[in-house]
């Protein structure tokens, strides 16, 4: 008897040439809709549409000179960096009550924890405007950062908490019997074991804010005017390939973040 | 007898009427007294569940007692954290930090400390030739053998100089060969630097060989405490006799007590005799319990003398048990050398049997759950 593993190429061809099929339509699915864009960044001409009338980078010297533009990318990289911090510390402190089995409420509160995720953003953007309201914080950046950390720390609660099932809680036992206080050992055992999902976290976090765009019509104003929100004024206003090279840009810097994760997760 | 507080030698553990519950309703210790000295290497042994751990929990701090109070040096205990009541403890599965270096984990407790860096690396240097581990100062623990992982929860338990050392079944995880000598290691080392030591174990032979005095647990509560050789030679009651070794364990009815020699009856109607303890009571069912290798074939029926017919001959190589079914059903074993008399019975056939009534027991009786 032979060890050898099956693989695909070992199924019959009437299996294996429709499983191909299948996985190359949602591949396609996942990628032409951005292969049919992104191209039109460069396109010489204000026009979406194909063919391309030549090749150039004025819509991307237009996002980076246009002063509405630049400010939107300014506000964005802001916005997203503090509340990535934010979102990461709320999300992991609260994995880390959340894995506990002698918190008593953990499945109530993990319920809540990750509503904004199924919540529909409109009912969250409206309820936050309304809440917002007396504490004047609708049209402040401080209000655009705790809404988006509202949306973020549903993405580090889970990633953690992932992480965390896979941890051995003795390790704390370890620590504190050697004398490390809880917060000591939080720093200097559990947290470099769980960094890997920590940062996970923190580049969904980032990536939510990033292209995030309905909190941002409720709470924003026209200081916290964002990328996603320019990119929409855009779409309405003077529709020009600059919005394409605005949504190349977040690919980029978001991709830039899940490689330089993947490399530093990599090296450990 | 209880030692009062100013007779304590510095030191010195005290624990009194500790019981724990997690639920409320079951008690998992019940009631423990218990005074541990200082460089006292003490074994806790018993079967599985009888609360070995959750004892040695309550020690280190993990768990706090329902009740009682856990003393060190006169000092309340058992409300104070773990990080702040200076006890070494080795786990079972080590619990070594994967991130860090062998030198890292040894050095851990020190740097929790503020202890200062030229300090630290001396004492861990230190804490690994111990355990002659130097050469691997830089590995991550998961580069390192069961045994290696073992020492170095050891080195890392000890380099802070913790007035107490706990071991929940420390070498539970490893071969017989690197457990015995592991457990001579152990025993040097702790003799070495003076360590007062709770040791766990379900493991017999190693409660017997390492200890200074050695705890038996049951059902939440110590039933004997003593050195190794007290424990064997005088168990306290049926269960320490049947737990501890190989024993005989038989029923029987007490029917006169002389001086220090009781004599009772077993089903089978044959009188035999037994050294007196506080279980003895004229008419009342005891246990009488005589150790395979105080048993001896005789001649013929007499006095003291019990009837069997032999079931099985095992032979160990340098000893030989006879397993014997006396007349009333009972089942007992025989330890001799295979070069002594009656060393060739058959099975089936009829043997006599007597003791030496100073080397058998009255204990308490057989309990309906046992
Ligand atoms: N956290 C807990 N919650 C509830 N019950 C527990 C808990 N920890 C232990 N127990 C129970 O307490 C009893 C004693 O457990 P303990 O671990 O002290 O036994 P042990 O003597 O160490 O046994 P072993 O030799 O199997 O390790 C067991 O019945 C166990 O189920
Ligand atoms: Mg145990």
């Amino acid at each position: 008897m032979t060890m050898t593993q099956k693989t695909y190429s070992d199924l019959p061809a009437v299996v294996r040439l429709p499983l191909y099929g299948f996985a190359a339509v949602i591949l396609a699915l996942l990628i032409v809709p951005l292969a049919a864009a992104l191209p039109i960044a460069f396109n010489a001409e204000p026009w979406f549409r194909y063919p391309l009338s030549g090749f150039s980078w004025r819509w991307f010297e237009q996002l980076l000179s246009s002063p509405l533009w630049r400010s939107a990318v300014v506000n964005s990289l802001i916005i997203a960096a503090t509340t990535t911090v934010l979102a990461t510390a709320l999300g992991t402190l609260a994995a880390v009550a959340l894995v506990n089995p002698r918190f008593r409420y953990r499945n109530a509160v993990m319920a809540l924890a990750i509503s904004p995720m199924v919540v529909p953003v409109v009912v969250l953007g409206l309820g936050l405007f309304i809440c917002f309201s007396p504490l004047g914080l609708n049209y402040t950046y401080l209000g655009v950062v705790l809404a988006h950390t509202v949306l973020a720390t549903p993405f580090v609660v889970v990633t953690v908490t992932a992480t965390l099932t896979r941890f051995d809680f003795r390790l704390m036992q370890a620590a504190a019997n050697l004398g490390a206080g809880k917060v000591m050992a939080f720093r200097t055992v559990m947290l470099p074991i769980i960094s890997p999902g920590v940062a996970a976290g923190a580049v969904f976090a980032f990536a939510a804010s990033f292209d995030e765009v309905v909190m941002v019509l409720f709470i924003a104003g026209p200081d916290q005017r964002t990328l996603p929100k320019q990119m929409f004024t855009g779409l309405r206003e003077q529709l020009d390939p600059t919005i394409i090279a605005a949504a190349g840009l977040m690919i980029v810097l978001t991709g830039l973040l899940l490689a330089v994760l993947r490399f530093s997760t990599k090296k450990r | 007898m209880l030692i009062t507080a100013a007779q304590q030698p510095p030191g010195h553990i005290c624990l009194r009427g500790v019981s724990k519950s997690y639920d409320g309703e079951t008690f998992i210790v019940r009631d423990l007294d218990l005074d541990i000295e200082k460089g006292e290497f003490l074994t806790l042994l018993g079967p599985s569940g009888s609360g070995k751990t959750t004892t040695l929990m309550m020690l280190a701090g993990f768990e706090y007692p329902t009740s009682g109070s856990i003393a060190f040096d006169g000092q309340a205990m058992h409300d104070r954290p773990p990080e702040k009541r200076d006890i070494g403890m080795v786990f079972q599965n080590y619990a070594l930090f994967p991130h860090m270096s062998v030198a890292e984990n040894v050095g851990y407790s020190l740097r929790v400390r503020g202890v200062d860096k030229a300090e630290r690396d001396r004492r861990v240097a230190d804490a690994l030739r111990m355990v002659q581990l130097e050469q691997f100062a830089e590995r991550k623990p998961a580069a390192m053998s069961g045994g290696q992982q073992q020492r170095v929860a050891l080195a890392r338990a000890l380099v802070f100089e913790p007035r107490l050392v706990l071991m929940d079944e420390p070498l539970g995880a490893l071969d017989k060969k690197l457990r015995e000598d592991l457990q001579l290691e152990i025993r040097h080392i702790a003799d070495k630097l003076d360590l007062t030591v709770v040791y766990v174990t379900h493991d017999q032979s190693e409660a017997l060989t390492m200890s200074d005095r050695i705890a038996i647990f049951n059902d939440g509560k110590i039933q004997q405490i003593g050195t190794a050789r007290d424990i064997y030679i005088r168990p306290a009651n049926r269960f320490v006799a049947s737990f501890v070794g190989d024993n005989n364990c038989l029923c029987a009815q007490v029917i006169a007590i002389d001086g220090d020699v009781v004599r009772a009856r077993l089903p089978g109607g044959a009188v035999v005799s037994a050294r007196q303890t506080q279980h003895a009571r004229i008419g009342a069912a005891a246990t009488i319990s005589v150790r395979p290798e105080d048993l001896h074939f005789c001649g013929g029926e007499a006095e003291g003398v019990v009837k069997g017919r032999v079931c099985d001959v095992v032979y160990y190589g340098d000893q030989l048990r006879t397993h014997v079914e006396l007349s009333d059903g009972a089942l007992v074993v025989i330890k001799s050398s295979p070069g002594a008399a009656h060393a060739g019975t058959q099975v089936g056939a009829p043997v006599f049997l007597s003791w030496n009534a100073g080397q058998a027991w009255v204990l308490d009786p057989k309990q309906a759950n046992q």
